[in-house]
Protein backbone atom coordinates (compact mmCIF):
# COMPACT_ATOMS: atom_id res chain seq x y z
CA UNK A 1 0.00 0.00 0.00
CA UNK A 2 1.54 3.33 -0.97
CA UNK A 3 1.87 5.89 1.96
CA UNK A 4 0.40 8.96 0.64
CA UNK A 5 -0.52 11.76 2.49
CA UNK A 6 -3.87 10.70 4.63
CA UNK A 7 -7.70 11.93 3.25
CA UNK A 8 -8.70 11.83 6.86
CA UNK A 9 -9.66 13.58 8.96
CA UNK A 10 -11.54 15.78 6.55
CA UNK A 11 -12.77 19.19 8.14
CA UNK A 12 -15.93 20.26 5.79
CA UNK A 13 -18.48 22.73 6.17
CA UNK A 14 -22.55 21.71 6.18
CA UNK A 15 -24.99 23.95 6.77
CA UNK A 16 -26.77 25.11 10.19
CA UNK A 17 -29.74 26.74 10.05
CA UNK A 18 -28.53 28.17 6.54
CA UNK A 19 -24.92 29.10 7.66
CA UNK A 20 -22.02 27.68 7.25
CA UNK A 21 -21.04 25.27 9.90
CA UNK A 22 -17.11 23.19 9.83
CA UNK A 23 -17.55 19.37 11.03
CA UNK A 24 -14.99 16.91 11.19
CA UNK A 25 -15.16 13.53 9.70
CA UNK A 26 -12.56 11.01 11.18
CA UNK A 27 -12.21 7.61 11.63
CA UNK A 28 -14.00 6.42 15.16
CA UNK A 29 -13.00 4.39 17.92
CA UNK A 30 -14.47 2.14 20.32
CA UNK A 31 -15.26 4.53 22.52
CA UNK A 32 -17.07 6.79 19.77
CA UNK A 33 -19.31 3.59 18.22
CA UNK A 34 -20.72 2.66 21.95
CA UNK A 35 -21.29 6.35 22.50
CA UNK A 36 -24.15 6.06 20.18
CA UNK A 37 -26.05 3.39 21.37
CA UNK A 38 -26.82 6.30 24.01
CA UNK A 39 -28.70 8.50 21.60
CA UNK A 40 -31.93 9.26 22.14
CA UNK A 41 -35.27 10.07 20.00
CA UNK A 42 -35.94 13.99 21.36
CA UNK A 43 -39.10 14.23 23.27
CA UNK A 44 -39.89 17.63 20.70
CA UNK A 45 -40.65 15.12 18.06
CA UNK A 46 -43.06 13.09 20.65
CA UNK A 47 -46.52 14.37 18.35
CA UNK A 48 -45.36 14.59 14.90
CA UNK A 49 -45.33 10.52 14.36
CA UNK A 50 -43.26 10.88 10.76
CA UNK A 51 -40.24 12.75 12.19
CA UNK A 52 -40.61 10.72 15.36
CA UNK A 53 -40.24 7.77 13.16
CA UNK A 54 -37.02 9.46 11.65
CA UNK A 55 -35.35 9.78 14.43
CA UNK A 56 -36.55 6.43 15.64
CA UNK A 57 -34.57 4.95 12.81
CA UNK A 58 -31.28 6.75 12.91
CA UNK A 59 -31.25 5.67 16.63
CA UNK A 60 -31.79 2.04 15.91
CA UNK A 61 -29.32 2.01 12.57
CA UNK A 62 -26.66 3.60 14.99
CA UNK A 63 -27.39 0.48 17.58
CA UNK A 64 -27.27 -2.17 14.85
CA UNK A 65 -23.98 -0.76 13.62
CA UNK A 66 -22.76 -0.86 16.94
CA UNK A 67 -23.53 -4.46 17.47
CA UNK A 68 -21.96 -5.04 14.25
CA UNK A 69 -18.95 -3.75 15.21
CA UNK A 70 -18.55 -5.51 18.32
CA UNK A 71 -18.45 -8.49 16.37
CA UNK A 72 -15.98 -7.27 14.07
CA UNK A 73 -14.15 -5.73 17.33
CA UNK A 74 -13.88 -9.06 18.70
CA UNK A 75 -12.73 -11.22 16.08
CA UNK A 76 -9.82 -8.79 15.40
CA UNK A 77 -11.33 -7.29 11.93
CA UNK A 78 -12.30 -3.48 13.32
CA UNK A 79 -9.91 -1.08 11.99
CA UNK A 80 -9.76 2.00 14.60
CA UNK A 81 -7.83 4.21 11.98
CA UNK A 82 -7.10 4.34 8.25
CA UNK A 83 -3.22 2.74 8.89
CA UNK A 84 -4.54 0.24 11.22
CA UNK A 85 -7.10 -0.73 8.03
CA UNK A 86 -4.05 -0.68 5.74
CA UNK A 87 -2.28 -2.70 7.70
CA UNK A 88 -4.60 -5.48 8.03
CA UNK A 89 -5.12 -5.43 4.18
CA UNK A 90 -1.32 -5.39 4.03
CA UNK A 91 -1.30 -8.51 6.16
CA UNK A 92 -4.36 -10.36 4.20
CA UNK A 93 -4.97 -8.58 0.99
CA UNK A 94 -8.23 -10.57 0.92
CA UNK A 95 -9.57 -10.32 4.33
CA UNK A 96 -12.55 -8.89 5.12
CA UNK A 97 -12.54 -5.53 7.64
CA UNK A 98 -14.91 -2.81 8.76
CA UNK A 99 -14.62 0.59 10.30
CA UNK A 100 -16.18 3.26 11.78
CA UNK A 101 -16.73 7.00 10.49
CA UNK A 102 -17.37 9.65 12.88
CA UNK A 103 -18.80 13.07 11.69
CA UNK A 104 -17.74 15.35 15.02
CA UNK A 105 -18.15 19.50 15.99
CA UNK A 106 -17.16 21.60 18.59
CA UNK A 107 -20.78 22.82 18.39
CA UNK A 108 -22.95 19.59 18.84
CA UNK A 109 -22.57 17.54 22.23
CA UNK A 110 -22.56 13.83 20.67
CA UNK A 111 -21.42 13.08 17.01
CA UNK A 112 -23.75 14.06 14.45
CA UNK A 113 -24.01 10.89 12.41
CA UNK A 114 -21.52 7.90 11.53
CA UNK A 115 -21.09 4.96 9.10
CA UNK A 116 -19.98 1.38 9.37
CA UNK A 117 -18.19 0.94 5.91
CA UNK A 118 -16.88 -2.96 5.05
CA UNK A 119 -13.82 -3.22 3.16
CA UNK A 120 -14.92 -6.38 0.99
CA UNK A 121 -12.24 -9.58 0.00
CA UNK A 122 -12.60 -8.11 -2.94
CA UNK A 123 -11.50 -4.60 -2.33
CA UNK A 124 -14.58 -2.78 -2.44
CA UNK A 125 -16.09 -0.27 0.17
CA UNK A 126 -19.25 -1.62 1.07
CA UNK A 127 -21.54 0.77 3.28
CA UNK A 128 -23.75 -1.08 5.65
CA UNK A 129 -25.44 1.38 7.45
CA UNK A 130 -25.03 5.38 7.56
CA UNK A 131 -26.90 7.63 9.93
CA UNK A 132 -27.41 10.82 11.05
CA UNK A 133 -27.98 12.15 14.99
CA UNK A 134 -31.99 11.46 15.95
CA UNK A 135 -31.85 15.47 16.12
CA UNK A 136 -30.85 15.96 12.83
CA UNK A 137 -32.62 12.81 11.30
CA UNK A 138 -35.99 14.00 13.42
CA UNK A 139 -34.90 18.11 12.26
CA UNK A 140 -35.22 19.13 15.92
CA UNK A 141 -31.56 21.10 14.78
CA UNK A 142 -31.57 22.40 11.19
CA UNK A 143 -28.24 20.71 9.88
CA UNK A 144 -28.08 19.69 6.13
CA UNK A 145 -24.78 17.75 4.55
CA UNK A 146 -23.81 14.88 7.03
CA UNK A 147 -25.17 12.10 5.56
CA UNK A 148 -23.32 13.36 1.90
CA UNK A 149 -20.54 14.66 3.72
CA UNK A 150 -19.94 10.63 4.67
CA UNK A 151 -20.42 9.61 1.66
CA UNK A 152 -18.18 11.81 -0.01
CA UNK A 153 -15.78 10.81 2.26
CA UNK A 154 -16.00 7.01 1.97
CA UNK A 155 -15.19 8.31 -1.53
CA UNK A 156 -12.26 9.96 -0.53
CA UNK A 157 -11.31 6.70 1.29
CA UNK A 158 -11.72 4.90 -1.63
CA UNK A 159 -9.78 6.82 -3.57
CA UNK A 160 -6.86 6.35 -1.54
CA UNK A 161 -7.17 2.75 -1.23
CA UNK A 162 -7.53 2.37 -4.59
CA UNK A 163 -10.92 0.34 -4.26
CA UNK A 164 -12.71 0.42 -8.07
CA UNK A 165 -16.35 -0.19 -6.33
CA UNK A 166 -18.31 1.87 -3.08
CA UNK A 167 -21.67 0.04 -3.22
CA UNK A 168 -24.71 -0.84 -0.80
CA UNK A 169 -27.93 -1.44 -0.67
CA UNK A 170 -31.33 0.76 -1.41
CA UNK A 171 -34.19 0.60 0.30
CA UNK A 172 -37.74 1.79 -0.81
CA UNK A 173 -36.95 5.30 1.30
CA UNK A 174 -32.65 5.22 0.13
CA UNK A 175 -33.77 4.71 -3.52
CA UNK A 176 -34.54 8.37 -3.96
CA UNK A 177 -31.59 9.79 -2.16
CA UNK A 178 -29.28 7.84 -4.33
CA UNK A 179 -31.29 8.57 -7.36
CA UNK A 180 -31.03 12.36 -6.68
CA UNK A 181 -27.38 11.87 -5.89
CA UNK A 182 -26.12 10.07 -8.39
CA UNK A 183 -28.65 11.10 -11.37
CA UNK A 184 -29.77 7.89 -12.36
CA UNK A 185 -32.26 5.38 -11.99
CA UNK A 186 -31.77 3.21 -8.56
CA UNK A 187 -33.20 -0.06 -7.66
CA UNK A 188 -32.15 -2.22 -4.79
CA UNK A 189 -28.54 -1.72 -4.93
CA UNK A 190 -26.16 0.95 -6.11
CA UNK A 191 -22.25 1.33 -6.81
CA UNK A 192 -20.36 3.71 -7.72
CA UNK A 193 -17.34 3.55 -10.62
CA UNK A 194 -13.95 4.85 -10.17
CA UNK A 195 -15.07 7.65 -11.77
CA UNK A 196 -17.61 8.47 -10.02
CA UNK A 197 -15.72 7.59 -6.93
CA UNK A 198 -13.52 10.41 -7.82
CA UNK A 199 -15.75 12.62 -8.14
CA UNK A 200 -17.43 12.73 -4.81
CA UNK A 201 -13.94 12.62 -3.70
CA UNK A 202 -13.04 16.10 -5.46
CA UNK A 203 -16.05 17.28 -3.89
CA UNK A 204 -14.88 16.69 -0.29
CA UNK A 205 -11.45 17.37 -1.08
CA UNK A 206 -12.28 21.42 -2.18
CA UNK A 207 -13.92 21.98 1.09
CA UNK A 208 -11.46 20.30 2.83
CA UNK A 209 -10.07 22.45 5.70
CA UNK A 210 -7.84 19.86 7.29
CA UNK A 211 -5.40 19.51 4.13
CA UNK B 1 -21.25 19.92 -10.28
CA UNK B 2 -18.91 22.55 -11.06
CA UNK B 3 -17.36 25.03 -8.78
CA UNK B 4 -17.36 28.66 -10.30
CA UNK B 5 -14.38 29.30 -7.99
CA UNK B 6 -12.20 27.85 -5.38
CA UNK B 7 -14.31 27.64 -2.27
CA UNK B 8 -11.32 29.90 -0.29
CA UNK B 9 -12.39 33.14 -2.86
CA UNK B 10 -16.16 32.44 -2.24
CA UNK B 11 -17.91 35.20 -0.22
CA UNK B 12 -20.18 33.84 2.51
CA UNK B 13 -23.68 34.17 0.47
CA UNK B 14 -22.01 31.73 -2.63
CA UNK B 15 -20.60 29.78 -0.39
CA UNK B 16 -24.09 29.25 1.22
CA UNK B 17 -25.56 28.83 -2.36
CA UNK B 18 -23.04 26.04 -3.23
CA UNK B 19 -23.48 24.10 -0.31
CA UNK B 20 -27.03 24.49 -0.92
CA UNK B 21 -26.58 23.24 -4.54
CA UNK B 22 -23.79 20.71 -3.37
CA UNK B 23 -26.52 19.05 -0.48
CA UNK B 24 -29.89 19.25 -2.64
CA UNK B 25 -30.20 15.46 -2.59
CA UNK B 26 -30.74 15.61 1.60
CA UNK B 27 -33.81 16.87 0.76
CA UNK B 28 -34.59 13.03 -0.27
CA UNK B 29 -32.38 11.81 2.72
CA UNK B 30 -34.52 10.29 5.82
CA UNK B 31 -31.44 10.03 7.98
CA UNK B 32 -30.69 6.57 7.46
CA UNK B 33 -28.55 4.86 4.62
CA UNK B 34 -28.55 0.77 4.76
CA UNK B 35 -30.93 -2.11 5.21
CA UNK B 36 -32.03 -2.96 8.75
CA UNK B 37 -32.87 -6.32 7.21
CA UNK B 38 -29.30 -7.10 6.06
CA UNK B 39 -28.14 -6.95 9.67
CA UNK B 40 -27.08 -10.49 11.23
CA UNK B 41 -24.21 -11.46 13.39
CA UNK B 42 -22.43 -14.49 13.06
CA UNK B 43 -24.29 -16.45 15.41
CA UNK B 44 -25.49 -19.71 14.96
CA UNK B 45 -28.69 -20.27 14.53
CA UNK B 46 -30.58 -22.35 17.74
CA UNK B 47 -31.24 -26.13 17.21
CA UNK B 48 -33.18 -28.43 18.69
CA UNK B 49 -30.67 -30.58 20.63
CA UNK B 50 -30.52 -34.35 18.94
CA UNK B 51 -32.32 -36.81 20.99
CA UNK B 52 -31.50 -39.91 21.76
CA UNK B 53 -33.28 -43.04 20.97
CA UNK B 54 -33.91 -44.24 24.00
CA UNK B 55 -33.68 -48.44 23.73
CA UNK B 56 -36.82 -49.84 23.79
CA UNK B 57 -37.78 -51.86 26.62
CA UNK B 58 -37.80 -55.76 26.63
CA UNK B 59 -39.34 -57.59 28.99
CA UNK B 60 -38.77 -61.27 29.65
Amino acid sequence: MPSTPSSIPITFDVLRSEETAPVTLDFADNTDVISTTRWRVPRDLDNDTALRTRAADAREFAMLAAKRWRHYRDTDSAARSLPDLQRMIATDPHGEYCFHLKVTADWFPTSLGGAMIRRTWCHHLMIDFLFVHPRISGRVENVKGVGIGILQGVCSLARELRCKRVWGEATRDSAPFYQRQLKRVVEDSFDLNTAEIATFANQIAEGNQSA
Amino acid sequence: MKTPKPRSEMTKEELVAHLKEMYAAEDYFTGVLGNRNSFFIAKPLRRKKAVAKRAAKTTA
